[in-house]
C-alpha cells in the first residue's frame, strides 16, 4: 500500500482524481492539502470536501493552504474553469470539516514523522510544496517522488501562447520544486488530450448511467462539458489530473515518456510560466545538463478510461 | 513572374537556395542583400557574390549589410558550416563580381520603394536587416505583400530547447518584424528534417553526375554533412533555407502547416531567448484562455513544419544541376 498526500486546487478534474485515489485498493491517502489555482483556496477546499463525501470511501484530513501564488497575483485563474462552485451544483454541504492546521505546516510534520516512502501527487499550482521546501528542506527531502499534472510543451497550451496552467499560475513555486532535487514525473497536459484520453459523449454517458461516484465524476464537470458543447459543439471532457493520479498508481498506462531537465521560465514575457524541456548541451550553452523530471506527453486513453471506470464504479 | 529581395547570411545552405532562386524561371532576383548569422556579413557577402557566379544565370546586385544583431554579439555557426561558411574546401573559386557600395538596409529601402508594391522578402538569415528598413522607413516597407523566412520552430528547436538559429541570433530585430504589419511566411527548422535530409547515395549521385553546378551546392555542405556523421552515424545534412524558396514557389508541397499569431521571445531566460512563439487559439476554438491574451486569433503568420519530401528534393535537384 503506497502512503500518498494529494495537493490539489479542487476544481473540476481535481474532484475526479480525489475521487479514484480515495477508491483506489493499492493507495492510501494519508491527507489532502488545498491551494488556490482553479478557483480560491477556500472554494478549494469545500470542493476538496465535497469530492471526499462523493467517494463514499475513507475521509482523510483536509488541511488548507496557501490563498495566492510566492509572488504574483492569482490572476484570472477561476475564469478558466469557469464555475467549479461545486456546492452550486446541488451536491449539498460537506458532512466534515478542515483541520486546524496550515497545509505547508502539515505537509512538513506528516513528511517528517513518516518512514520516507510518502509520495506527493499534485494536481494544482504548487505553492504549498515550494513554501513546504523553503522552510523545511531536510525535511522535504525524504520524499522519494513527485507525480505532478502540469506542465506541457510549448506549442500546446489552450489558457496562454506557452504555458500549462498550473505552472503558469505559481512559476517562481514551480521552480522551487524543479530545482529541489527531488525527482518528479510529470503529466504534460497534452497527456490528457491526445490518444482518445479525453472522455467523449459516450463515455461521459457511462459514467453517467452507473450512477454514485462515477456519475459525480462527471456531473462535478458540468461546466467544462457545457463549455466544449457550446465552443466545439459535442460534449466532451479532459481530465488532466485524472490523468495524472492513473499515471501514479497504474505506470503501465503511460504511452510515451522522456527524461529531461526541466527549466520553469520566470522571466520571458511571452514565455513565462513555461516548462522548457532541456534534452542535450546546445552549442551555445554552458551549463552542464542535469536531468530532474521525467515528462509523460502520452497515455493510453482507453485503459486509462477503464482504469477510471473501474476505480468509480460502484 | 515574381519579384524578390533575398536577404542572406550566406553558407552553405543558403548557397543551395541562392543557386535556386537565381536559376528558377518563375523568379526575377531583384537583390541580395547580406547580413551577418552563420559567419560574419563579409564572409556572407563573398559568399554570396560566389554563389551568383556559380549558378551562372544572371548576376542581381549584392549588398552588404549589418555586421552585428541589433543589441547583442554575433556567434557565428563555424562549428556546422565551416570557417569560410562553405565547408572549407580550399579549391572554391574566388568570386570576381563585387559587391555594391550601398549598404543593404538602404538599397532594401530604395528598391521597395520604387516598387509597384510587388516586390515580396525572402530571408535566409537573421532578421537585422530587414528589422532596421523596417525602424527608418515603416511606410515604405508598408509595401512589401510578403516575407517568406526560412527561421523559427514550430516545435523544437535547434540553438537552445526552444529556438531557432537565425531567430535565436537577433531575437529582436525578429519580433520587430513579426509585430509589423506585413504578414509572414515561416519555413520553421522543422520543415527540412526527416525524410526532406539530403540522403549518403543521393549527394553521390549529384556529385558524380557531371554538373560543376551540383558539385558545388552538395560539396560547400561538406562541414555540415560530416557533423551530422560523426553525430549519428548517417551521412546526410539538412537544407533549412531551401525551404524558403520552395514554400514561396511550389506551395502545393507543403504537408504540414498551420495560421498562428507570433511574436518572439526576447526577454528571459537564456532557455528562451529567440522562441517564436506561435499562438494558434482563435477565440472561437479556445474557451478555456486567459482573458488577457486578447491578441490571439489575429493571425500574422503561416508557420511550415512539413513539405512532401520527395517533392522537395526533386525540385531542389531540377534547379542545382547544370
Amino acid at each position: 500500500m503506497k502512503n500518498i498526500i494529494i495537493d490539489t486546487d479542487t476544481g473540476s478534474d481535481d474532484a475526479v482524481a480525489l475521487v479514484m485515489a480515495l477508491r483506489d485498493p493499492s493507495v492510501k491517502v494519508i491527507a489532502v492539502t488545498t491551494v488556490a489555482g482553479n478557483v480560491g483556496v477556500d472554494q478549494a477546499t469545500e470542493n476538496a470536501l465535497i469530492a471526499i463525501d462523493n467517494a463514499g470511501s475513507y475521509k482523510p484530513p483536509v488541511y488548507k493552504g496557501i490563498a495566492k501564488p510566492l509572488v504574483c497575483d492569482l490572476g484570472e485563474a477561476a475564469q478558466l474553469h469557469n464555475v467549479d462552485e461545486m456546492g452550486k451544483l446541488g451536491f449539498g454541504i460537506p458532512g466534515q470539516k478542515i483541520v486546524n492546521e496550515h497545509a505547508v505546516d502539515a505537509l512538513i510534520r506528516l513528511i517528517d514523522s513518516g518512514d520516507g516512502r510518502i509520495e506527493l501527487v499534485t494536481l494544482g499550482p504548487l505553492t504549498n510544496i515550494a513554501a513546504a521546501m523553503l522552510q523545511a528542506p531536510e525535511v522535504m527531502k525524504k520524499i522519494p517522488q513527485i507525480t505532478m499534472m502540469g506542465g506541457a510543451h510549448f506549442y500546446s497550451n489552450p489558457h496562454s501562447a506557452c504555458a500549462e496552467f498550473n505552472i503558469m499560475t505559481d512559476p517562481e513555486a514551480a521552480d522551487v520544486v524543479f530545482k529541489f532535487g527531488i525527482p518528479v514525473t510529470m503529466v504534460t497536459l497534452e497527456a490528457c488530450q491526445t490518444n482518445n484520453a479525453i472522455l467523449n459523449s459516450q463515455d461521459i454517458a457511462k459514467f453517467k448511467a452507473a450512477g454514485g461516484s462515477a456519475a459525480f465524476c462527471v456531473d462535478c464537470n458540468q461546466s467544462v462539458i457545457n463549455l466544449s458543447r457550446k465552443a466545439r459543439g459535442h460534449e466532451e471532457l479532459d481530465l488532466p489530473d485524472a490523468v495524472a493520479y492513473a499515471v501514479f498508481s497504474n505506470p503501465a498506462l503511460i504511452k510515451t515518456t522522456f527524461i529531461a531537465q526541466t527549466l520553469i521560465e520566470l522571466g520571458g514575457v511571452y514565455t513565462r510560466g513555461t516548462t522548457v524541456f532541456r534534452l542535450r548541451v546546445g552549442f551555445f550553452e554552458t551549463a552542464k545538463l542535469e536531468i530532474n523530471s521525467k515528462i509523460v506527453t502520452e497515455v493510453h486513453g482507453n485503459a486509462f478510461k477503464d482504469f477510471m471506470y473501474d476505480l468509480v464504479k460502484n | 513572374m515574381k519579384k524578390i529581395i533575398i536577404d542572406t547570411d550566406t553558407a552553405s545552405d543558403d548557397a543551395v537556395a541562392l543557386v535556386m532562386a537565381l536559376r528558377e524561371p518563375a523568379l526575377k532576383v531583384v537583390a541580395i542583400t547580406t547580413v551577418m548569422g552563420n559567419v560574419s556579413v563579409e564572409k556572407a557577402t563573398r559568399n554570396a557574390l560566389m554563389c551568383v557566379e556559380y549558378a551562372g544565370s544572371y548576376h542581381p546586385p549584392v549588398y552588404e549589410g549589418m555586421a552585428k544583431p541589433m543589441f547583442r554579439e554575433h556567434h557565428d555557426a563555424a562549428v556546422i558550416h565551416g570557417n569560410d561558411g562553405m565547408g572549407d574546401l580550399g579549391y572554391l573559386q574566388e568570386p570576381t563580381i563585387t559587391k555594391e557600395k550601398r549598404h543593404a538596409v538602404d538599397a532594401i529601402i530604395k528598391l521597395i520603394d520604387e516598387g509597384n508594391g510587388d516586390i515580396e522578402l525572402v530571408t535566409l538569415g537573421p532578421l537585422t536587416n530587414i528589422a532596421m528598413a523596417i525602424i527608418k522607413a515603416p511606410e515604405v516597407m508598408k509595401k512589401v505583400p510578403c516575407i517568406t523566412i526560412m527561421g523559427g520552430a514550430a516545435f523544437k528547436g535547434n540553438t537552445s530547447p526552444l529556438s531557432e538559429f537565425n531567430i535565436w541570433q537577433d531575437a529582436e530585430a525578429a519580433d520587430i518584424m513579426f509585430a509589423f504589419s506585413v504578414p509572414v511566411v515561416m519555413a520553421a527548422i522543422e520543415a527540412c528534417r526527416g525524410e526532406c535530409e539530403v540522403f549518403a547515395d543521393e549527394m553521390d549521385r549529384l556529385i558524380n553526375s557531371g554538373s560543376r553546378l551540383a558539385k558545388f551546392c552538395m560539396e560547400c555542405n561538406r562541414t555540415v554533412y560530416t557533423l551530422t556523421e560523426k553525430d549519428t552515424g548517417i551521412r546526410s545534412f539538412t537544407l533549412p533555407d531551401p525551404t524558403a524558396i520552395a514554400v514561396m514557389i511550389k506551395p502545393e508541397m507543403i504537408t504540414g502547416s498551420f495560421d498562428s499569431y507570433t511574436r518572439v521571445e526576447t526577454k528571459g531566460s537564456e532557455y528562451v531567448y529567440g522562441t517564436t512563439v506561435n499562438d494558434r487559439r482563435t477565440l472561437e476554438n479556445n474557451p478555456f484562455r486567459a482573458s488577457k491574451d486578447n491578441a490571439i486569433g489575429k493571425f500574422n503568420c503561416k508557420v511550415v513544419y512539413q513539405l512532401d519530401s520527395r517533392a522537395y528534393k526533386d525540385y531542389i535537384f531540377s534547379l542545382i544541376v547544370d
